[in-house]
């Protein structure tokens, strides 16, 4: 899963950008409005956390920019305005959620989750498709009712696919969910986990569609 | 203390009082000289009117007299009594014609005497009885007076009570309201003399409310401002609880230490900026020698400049003192100098310059930093403001503290190109 990250304040990034890539995520940090308009109009998000108070463009005016492109990636607003009437200017612009500073990581990853769910059209917090089970909030996973050990990037890969059951991800956009911008990405990295994820779930869960990139099936 | 209503019901209904009984003496004592000089003119006429042949046996027909206190006595020229009108009393001849007051028997008597012809006539009235009518006469012409005392009392009392209701009004209305409520007090219904001090009072209530109002905005934005700090601090304290244990970790908890310094800066900026918010007293002041303050200052941050590779140095061209506060004076130029040191880039110079112009002590602080542009050099002292490039860290009260300073010692800010137009130069100017 891929968030933007736009925040001004160096410290505050800094700690987000870690926090949400030790969560599997990742993570695009810009620090002002244009940055951010830019980032989003360059980049398939799947959740964007939004401060207001941005150098050279206020949050706000991003967000109602976006939306009013078309953009449909859930906006979560973080910022240290708790009056009533910033939050609801916020909603109105466009936001799906409202974080106000100081907050605690968890209740933000726990937030990301519910706005990544949402995003997808999914109401279980747990992702399931033919036996195979993803719980996002604790890193679990099972198949056929059993536990399955998956790395960080294995889990990832698989909650994009399970995301959209049957439908055809690329690999341009599974790398794009696995990196973000200053991460190394490694070569056939995609392939290298696809396998790794075939011998655990075996060879029929996910299906190579030539050319264009996998999807989960139903094996029956 | 005596209240105005005691005061002015006092005064009024004892001075009336002293009035109307002075005025109702006057009228008596008035009315019984009249009253005395009326009976008077009674006496003589009826000595006047008597017949010059009067004697025993002529006695007026008709003449009954009203007055039957009246006693007329005549007297022959031979001195003998040949007329008295009450027999049994037997007053002396008057030796002199004319009124006379004589006591007999134990009566005093009102006697006129006239000689008429051969004859002296001697007409006399008791005084008593006279002085009795003449009171009753007084004491009816007073009778409107002592009659008027409980009518200007009540309207006295009405014309105070209603004289004294707006001032009572205007009491009222300001007992009525609570700390936060500083609205003007109403000035319509208040009398010319009263407004005044309602007018003062507004415009008490009116500078109370602007300092009400420019605190709340402070604690506010300061509440607002010490969010970002808390929530790096936050944050970071839970990603150094989750880090592995280890160079992960340590490096954790290292961020989570400049994260507290930071919170730390801002309080201590905060408090700073508070404290130079109250007026300057003239008894903290003292002199300072701005060249010996510029040295102190230069030492205190000389460590900060060598591990940022800055070269900072300070030049006193000519002595100067001024008249101020040595920690404010003290924590505006470091305030100075950190800025300075914080935009200027590695192999940079900042400069402290103590010298005097126009007999004007002058302070300046010059860097070879990027400077400001000269449209944002205004709103950079504003509290909270933080120059364009979001990486530099800072509190954005740097500045709002100098100028307060500067403006508690009476000295304006100015910020100007650095020396060969590169740069910024601070420059507080004091007074002379």
């Amino acid at each position: 899963m891929r968030i933007l990250l736009v925040e001004d304040d160096p410290m505050i990034g800094e700690s987000l950008e870690e926090g949400l890539r030790g969560e599997r995520y990742a993570v695009d940090w810009v620090r002002d409005g244009p940055g951010a308009e830019l980032s989003l109009a360059s980049h398939d998000y799947d959740a964007v956390l939004l401060d207001l108070g941005l150098p050279r463009k206020q949050g706000l005016e991003v967000l109602a920019a976006y939306r009013k492109r078309g953009g449909a990636a859930p906006v979560l607003i973080i910022t240290a305005r708790d009056a009533t009437p910033d939050r609801v200017a916020g909603l109105d612009a466009g936001a799906d959620d409202y974080l106000v500073k100081p907050f605690d990581l968890d209740e933000l990853y726990a937030r990301v989750r519910a706005l990544l769910r949402r995003g997808a059209g999914r109401t279980s917090p747990e992702l399931s498709f033919d036996g195979v089970t993803l719980n996002p909030a604790t890193h679990e996973a099972a198949h056929e009712g059993r536990p399955l050990s998956l790395s960080a990037r294995e889990f990832a890969l698989l909650e994009a696919l399970m995301d959209r059951p049957g439908e055809v991800v690329s690999r341009a956009a599974l790398e794009e969910k696995l990196y973000g911008w200053n991460e190394e990405v490694e070569s056939n990295t995609v392939e290298v986990h696809i396998h790794s994820l075939r011998r655990k779930l075996g060879a029929e869960f996910i299906k190579n569609v030539r050319g264009v990139g996998y999807k989960v099936h139903k094996s029956s | 203390m005596r209240t105005i209503r005691r005061q002015l019901l006092l005064w009024l209904l004892g001075g009336m009082l002293v009035c109307t009984l002075a005025a109702g003496l006057a009228m008596y004592l008035k009315v019984r000289e009249e009253t005395s000089e009326l009976f008077d003119y009674q006496l003589r006429e009826i000595a006047t009117s008597l017949p010059p042949n009067f004697s025993a046996a002529q006695r007026e027909p008709g003449e009954q007299d009203p007055e039957q206190d009246v006693v007329v006595q005549v007297w022959d020229s031979a001195g003998a009594r040949v007329y008295a009108s009450h027999p049994g009393l037997a007053l002396p001849r008057l030796r002199q014609e004319g009124f006379r007051t004589v006591r007999e028997g134990g009566t005093e008597w009102r006697v006129f005497g006239e000689t008429r012809r051969d004859r002296f006539v001697q007409v006399a009235q008791d005084v008593g009885a006279r002085d009795e009518l003449v009171f009753g006469v007084a004491a009816r012409s007073l009778a409107p007076f002592l009659a008027l005392i409980p009518v200007l009392a009540v309207l006295i009392g009405i014309v105070v009570g209603r004289s004294l209701a707006p001032l009572q009004r205007v009491a009222r209305a300001v007992e009525r309201r609570s700390a936060a409520a500083l609205q003007p007090l109403a000035t319509d219904g208040i009398p010319p003399e009263l407004l005044p001090m309602v007018e003062a009072l507004n415009d008490l209530l009116a500078r109370l409310g602007h300092a009400l109002e420019a605190q709340r905005a402070f604690v506010a934005d300061a509440a607002h401002e010490l969010r970002t700090p808390l929530t790096a601090l936050q944050l970071q304290l839970q990603l150094a609880e989750r880090a592995e244990p280890g160079p992960a970790q340590a490096a954790a908890f290292a961020r989570l230490h400049q994260r507290l310094d930071r919170a730390a800066h801002l309080v201590a900026q905060l408090l700073a900026l508070a404290r130079q918010e109250p007026p300057l007293d003239e008894r903290a002041r003292e002199d300072i020698d701005l060249a010996q303050l510029a040295r102190e200052v230069v030492a205190d941050y000389d460590a900060l400049a060598e591990s940022r590779g800055i070269d900072l140095g300070a030049e006193v061209g000519s002595a100067a003192t001024v008249r101020g506060q040595r920690d404010g004076l003290r924590v505006m130029l470091g305030n100075l100098v950190d800025n300075a040191l914080r935009y200027t880039p590695a192999g940079g110079r900042v400069d402290v310059t103590v010298s005097t112009e126009g007999g004007r002590p002058l302070l300046r602080v010059a860097d070879s930093g990027p400077g400001i542009p000269a449209a944002e050099r205004e709103r950079v002292f504003d509290r909270f403001h933080r120059g364009g490039d979001a990486d530099t860290p800072g509190t954005g009260l740097g500045l709002a503290i100098v100028k307060r300073v500067a403006e508690r010692h009476g000295a304006t800010v100015h910020l100007a190109d650095g020396p060969g137009g590169r740069g910024l130069e601070a420059q507080v100017i004091f007074t002379p």
